[in-house]
């Protein structure tokens, strides 16, 4: 542990999703032909149809023969096989036992056995299983990906989903916590597989960021329920993604927004969690090196002695946490696993950060597709702006994109500065009034270089339209300043869920000197919509935890007697070691499902006496 | 002896002819007298007269003690005459039949018979009626000799007669073993040894084979007078093959001499079998080490080895269990011909569990063919324990929490060794499987001989049947 610096309550870094994401991730639609294969088994405890046999009888055994054996033991014979194997329908009350004792007993069989059941070797109909490389890498191409490296990877590089589901698909009996944005709970592939906190907790969980009981991400944030959607969406329901868990309780606690997650709103999330029956939380975040959080620390090992396991991200930042601590994640604590992420071919993906001794372990956190809130209204900056003074639509050189920029040369001008005693408006007016919103917010990436603090950058957002700054700003960035930064502002706080909501940035600055303005790119408003079926590709170690979070609900679910250490420790050593992961992390191991589930630790308390 | 032979026949021949004259002539030799006499009558001639016995024939009992013989004075008895008498052996003889007498009777005037005794000797020996002759000679007096002046004392035999007796066997069965070179067969003789008399004899197939298993024998005995008992011997031939014990018919017949055939005059000659063929164990106890697989106890055929013979075995518990120390066996041994040995092969099953020695029964029974059960025909295998002397080792573990190791397929593997840090591949291994409940058993029990032994323990589930690294090691010294 390093608790160095003391906590400042200011916003951690999100890891959600990596910094190219706002510009990269598309809405995917797939079709639903992607795999649709037979339908899951049903009652895997059942391994052979019961009251019917399979009867070899010998070579010479005529039809005749045959029908009069079966006969005489009140059977009926279904349909003589081929080489003389005969499909029986047992009478009434007989047991499969009892009937293949009796025809082994006769002269004229060779062998009888049950109708086995096999399984179906549980591969779930979701509309988009195919896309789902994390759970069965087949070598598919994964279209329109964020991450374009190793795709395709390579077969079977995955984490060994399908052999794990052959024995268990049901988390339902571990209570997972999702600390995160919020999940929309009422998203067509999570509902059903959402907690169910009863009057007390009637929205699935809590709101710690805006001290409320509704965990519906409020700023439209994808990533909660991107999460949530990895580790339990409802599995074979024709539609949607697949989770680890096909049925589960997803807990949603909401203790951030798309840009931050407070250290406090973490903190009572955690007890929250732990006092609600949450067995697993998984968090998809983390602080930067400087934060050392003593409180959160001692929440979570409260936890620990809760028999409560946390899964953390390792983050994004190809850093080695080992050097550049990460809360929670390298915080000294066995119940956290710590997770880096891995691309299509099991390399490290490149945004991953390691760590040989805090690191645990590597799981698929590239192209990972999977639910979110809703949608998003990309700005493309073509229509509807209001620009005056400096303020102006740009692209070239300096931009990525066309990008909303003051001052108006921004993007082909090195040397471009905004003017002197300026006070410059830009905004537009978005229709925000359709019912369907749940919850909206609006996010963009920040390029802004100020002079001195007689300058500065606001943010204003007026749901009556026009001028959105005939209102207060909702924030104010003063100079000296010079920064990348994202923002992000809940609409519907700001009474903005109408037919005009007016989102506007002023610029203002004295005579007193320059600097190189502002350049707002990725500008987006996530809408958060009821009963969402949307789906998204993100990529980060934040879509990494909730693989392992997921294996940690099924391998807990398959043996409830386990503690969280042995689930830790299934999940730490039943994993495939993999040379990518070796000496960037703890175990050198690659998540693992049904390594995890085959995992036996060793026998301990070994007692010899004579007697 | 010849005289008095010669004197026998003499008077016999005498006799005769005195009795022809006196049924012929005896007219005329009356005439003769009467003439003579006649001649005298004219005169008183002085008639001293005759003497003669009273009768040519006497006889008297060997035990009659004596025998008084009247002489006769006939025709006048006119003065004293005397006349001489003796005995002369006839065939008895003086001295041990009868004392020998003589002297001169005398006559008085007008005394017409005289007697004399003769004594006679009285013994216990058959000899048959005897004679001697008595004599009378010169007469004196003017008396001649008249007729008969000789006479015949028959002295009969008071003793029994002796007889020839009856032939007969000794025994009505005899017996011999085949290998006895021969047998005599005695026949006796009894009631009488009288005289010498014979007895023909022959041999006759029973079941035996004259040629192969005795030599015919026929022939004739001669008893001589006394002799009582006669043998004849019939050689017998030993083989090599077992027949079981076979008969000679012998036979008695055609008896000369007076002897009369008595019984037995057949019996029966047993020749006992001599190859005797036994079966049974070569020893009362054999041993077998318990990590041997099979133990082959060997049955022998003693005696004769030719023929077909079976014998039936089987197996009993004594301390060893069937089943656990080893497999029930029976069946049925055959010796076919020639065959000396037989095995019994009855498998041991090992285990590493020390027990001590056990034992089991073997039991030989139901001998068929031309044998018989021998001796021994019980056994006892002991199965001597190869596993060291142990000690009972209880091994505990805290239960797994896997689900799947609880549950059908799953369990725990103990695995023990006398080397730290042991290769659980090389190392003794136990299997704990689960059975039944809600997990499977913690703990086992393990027999062990005394030293260091070191412990380690794995986990394994259907899911996972290679199992769990092992548990850390322990260890326990056994004393």
């Amino acid at each position: 542990m390093k608790v160095n610096k003391p906590f400042a309550k200011t916003a951690m870094s999100w890891f959600a999703t990596a910094v190219l994401a706002t510009t990269t991730i598309l809405f995917v639609t797939k079709s639903a032909s992607a795999q649709l294969k037979s339908a899951a088994p049903t009652a895997a405890q059942a391994r052979y149809v019961p009251g019917e046999v399979l009867v070899k009888f010998k070579a010479d055994a005529t039809d005749a023969a045959i029908f009069s054996v079966v006969g005489s033991y009140g059977d009926e014979p279904l349909k003589v096989m081929k080489r003389r194997v005969v499909h029986v329908k047992l009478k009434n009350g007989q047991s499969v036992e009892e009937a293949i004792a009796s025809y082994q007993g006769d002269p004229s069989v060779l062998r009888a056995q049950p109708n086995y059941l096999y399984n179906l070797h549980a591969v779930p109909n979701d509309a988009l299983y195919g896309d789902l490389w994390a759970l069965k890498n087949t070598g598919q191409t994964i279209s329109s990906a964020p991450y374009p490296i190793n795709n395709p990877g390579l077969v079977g590089m995955d984490i060994d989903a399908e052999a794990a589901w052959d024995h268990i698909t049901d988390c339902s009996s571990v209570i997972v916590a999702v600390l995160d944005t919020g999940i929309n709970y009422t998203h067509a592939d999570l509902a059903t597989n959402m907690w169910d906190g009863g009057a007390s907790y009637p929205n699935h969980g809590w709101d710690f960021f805006d001290a409320d009981n509704d965990p519906m991400p409020a700023d439209g944030s994808p990533h909660g329920t991107h999460v949530a959607g990895i580790i339990g969406a409802v599995g074979n329901n024709a539609s949607g993604t697949t989770g680890v868990c096909w049925t589960a309780k997803l807990m949603a606690v909401r203790v951030g927004g798309e840009i931050s997650v407070s250290s406090a709103a973490a903190s009572d999330g955690v007890d929250f969690a732990v006092e609600n029956g949450a067995k697993v939380i998984n968090m998809s975040f983390g602080g930067p090196p400087e934060q050392a959080d003593a409180d959160f620390y001692d929440v979570i090992n409260d936890a620990r002695t809760k028999d409560v396991l946390i899964v953390a991200s390792a983050g994004n930042k190809s850093n080695n946490n080992d050097i550049n601590s990460i809360t929670p994640c390298t915080f000294d604590l066995d119940n956290i696993i710590c997770v880096a992420a891995l691309d299509q071919a099991y390399e490290l993906a490149d945004f991953s950060n390691t760590g040989a001794t805090s690191v645990d372990l590597g799981a698929p956190g590239t192209n990972i597709h999977s639910a979110v809130a809703g949608d998003r209204l990309i700005e493309d900056f073509s229509t509807g702006w209001v620009l005056n003074g400096g303020w102006g639509i740009g692209s070239g050189d300096y931009c990525p994109s066309v990008s909303l920029v003051n001052p108006s040369n921004f993007c082909t001008v090195f040397t471009a500065t905004y003017a002197n005693n300026a006070d410059d408006i830009a905004y537009k007016t978005f229709d925000l009034s359709d019912p369907a919103i749940l919850a909206a917010g609006v996010h963009s990436e920040l390029e802004l270089g100020l002079n001195d603090a007689n300058d500065s950058l606001s943010i204003a957002l007026n749901g009556a339209g026009g001028n959105p700054f005939s209102i207060s700003p909702i924030a104010t960035i003063l100079g000296p300043f010079i920064d990348v930064l994202p923002i992000g502002y809940d609409l519907a706080k700001s009474g903005c869920l109408t037919a005009t909501c007016s989102i506007g940035t002023r610029l203002q600055s004295d005579a007193g000197g320059s600097h190189l303005g502002a350049h707002l790119f990725g500008f987006h408003i996530y809408r958060a919509l009821v009963n969402a079926t949307t789906s998204e590709l993100f990529d980060g170690t934040s879509m990494s935890a909730p693989m392992v979070t997921g294996v940690a609900a099924l391998v807990w679910a398959f043996n409830p007697n386990y503690t969280y250490l042995d689930v830790a420790e299934s999940i730490k050593k039943g994993g495939d070691a993999i040379p990518s992961l070796a000496g960037t992390t703890s175990t050198g191991r690659a998540l693992d499902a049904m390594g995890s589930l085959r995992y036996i630790n060793p026998p301990t308390g070994i007692s010899l006496s004579l007697q | 002896m010849n005289d008095s032979s010669r004197g026998v026949v003499h008077n016999f021949i005498r006799v005769i002819l005195f009795t022809l004259a006196s049924i012929i002539g005896v007219a005329s030799i009356l005439a003769s007298g009467g003439g003579g006499g006649g001649g005298g009558n004219g005169t008183v001639t002085p008639l001293p007269g005759t003497l003669q016995f009273s009768s040519a024939a006497y006889s008297v009992a060997e035990n009659g003690g004596s025998i008084n013989i009247t002489v006769t004075r006939t025709g006048g008895s006119d003065g004293s005459v005397t006349v001489a008498y003796t005995t002369t052996n006839g065939t008895a003889t003086s001295g041990s039949d009868y004392t020998a007498t003589s002297g001169t009777l005398t006559f008085a005037d007008g005394v017409t018979s005289q007697n004399f005794s003769i004594p006679i000797l009285n013994d216990t020996a058959y000899e048959g009626d005897e004679t001697l002759s008595i004599a009378l000679s010169n007469a004196t007096g003017g008396a001649t000799l008249g007729t008969p002046n000789t006479a015949t004392l028959t002295i009969t035999d008071d003793d029994p007669a002796p007889l020839p007796g009856t032939l007969q066997f000794s025994s009505a069965a005899y017996s011999v073993a085949e290998n006895g070179g021969s047998i005599n067969i005695t026949v006796t003789r009894t009631g009488g040894s009288a005289g010498s008399v014979t007895v023909d004899y022959t041999t006759s197939n029973g079941t035996a084979t004259s040629g192969s298993d005795y030599t015919a024998t026929s022939g004739t005995l001669t008893f001589t007078d006394g002799v009582t008992n006669q043998s004849f011997a019939i050689p017998i031939l030993d083989d090599t093959t077992y027949e079981g014990n076979e008969t000679v018919i012998i036979s008695l017949s055609n008896v000369t001499g007076g002897a009369e055939l008595g019984t037995p005059n057949s019996a029966v000659l047993t020749i006992s079998e001599n190859e005797v063929s036994s079966i049974q164990f070569t020893s009362s106890t054999y041993s077998v080490a318990e990590n041997v697989l099979l133990s082959a106890i060997l049955v022998r055929r003693s005696g004769s080895t030719s023929g077909t013979t079976t014998v039936d075995y089987s197996t009993s518990d004594g301390t060893a269990t069937a089943g656990s120390d080893y497999t029930a066996t029976s069946g049925t041994l055959t010796f076919t011909d020639g065959e000396i040995f037989q095995t019994i092969t009855i498998p041991i099953l090992g285990d590493s569990v020390y027990e001590g020695n056990e034992t089991l029964n073997i039991t030989l029974s139901n001998v068929t063919g031309e044998a018989s059960l021998g001796s021994p025909n019980t056994a006892v295998l002991t199965i001597t324990d190869d596993d060291p002397l142990t000690t009972s080792i209880s091994v505990s573990w805290n239960a797994n929490r896997e689900s799947a190791v609880n549950a059908p397929g799953g369990g725990y593997r103990v695995y023990y060794s006398t080397t730290p840090g042991f290769d659980i591949a090389t190392a003794n291994v136990i299997d704990e499987p689960y059975v039944s409940g809600p997990s499977a058993h913690t703990s086992t029990t393990i027999q062990l001989a005394s030293g260091t032994y070191y412990f380690k323990v794995v986990a394994y589930s259907a899911l996972n049947s290679a199992g769990s690294e092992p548990s850390q090691e322990s260890s326990i010294v056994i004393p």
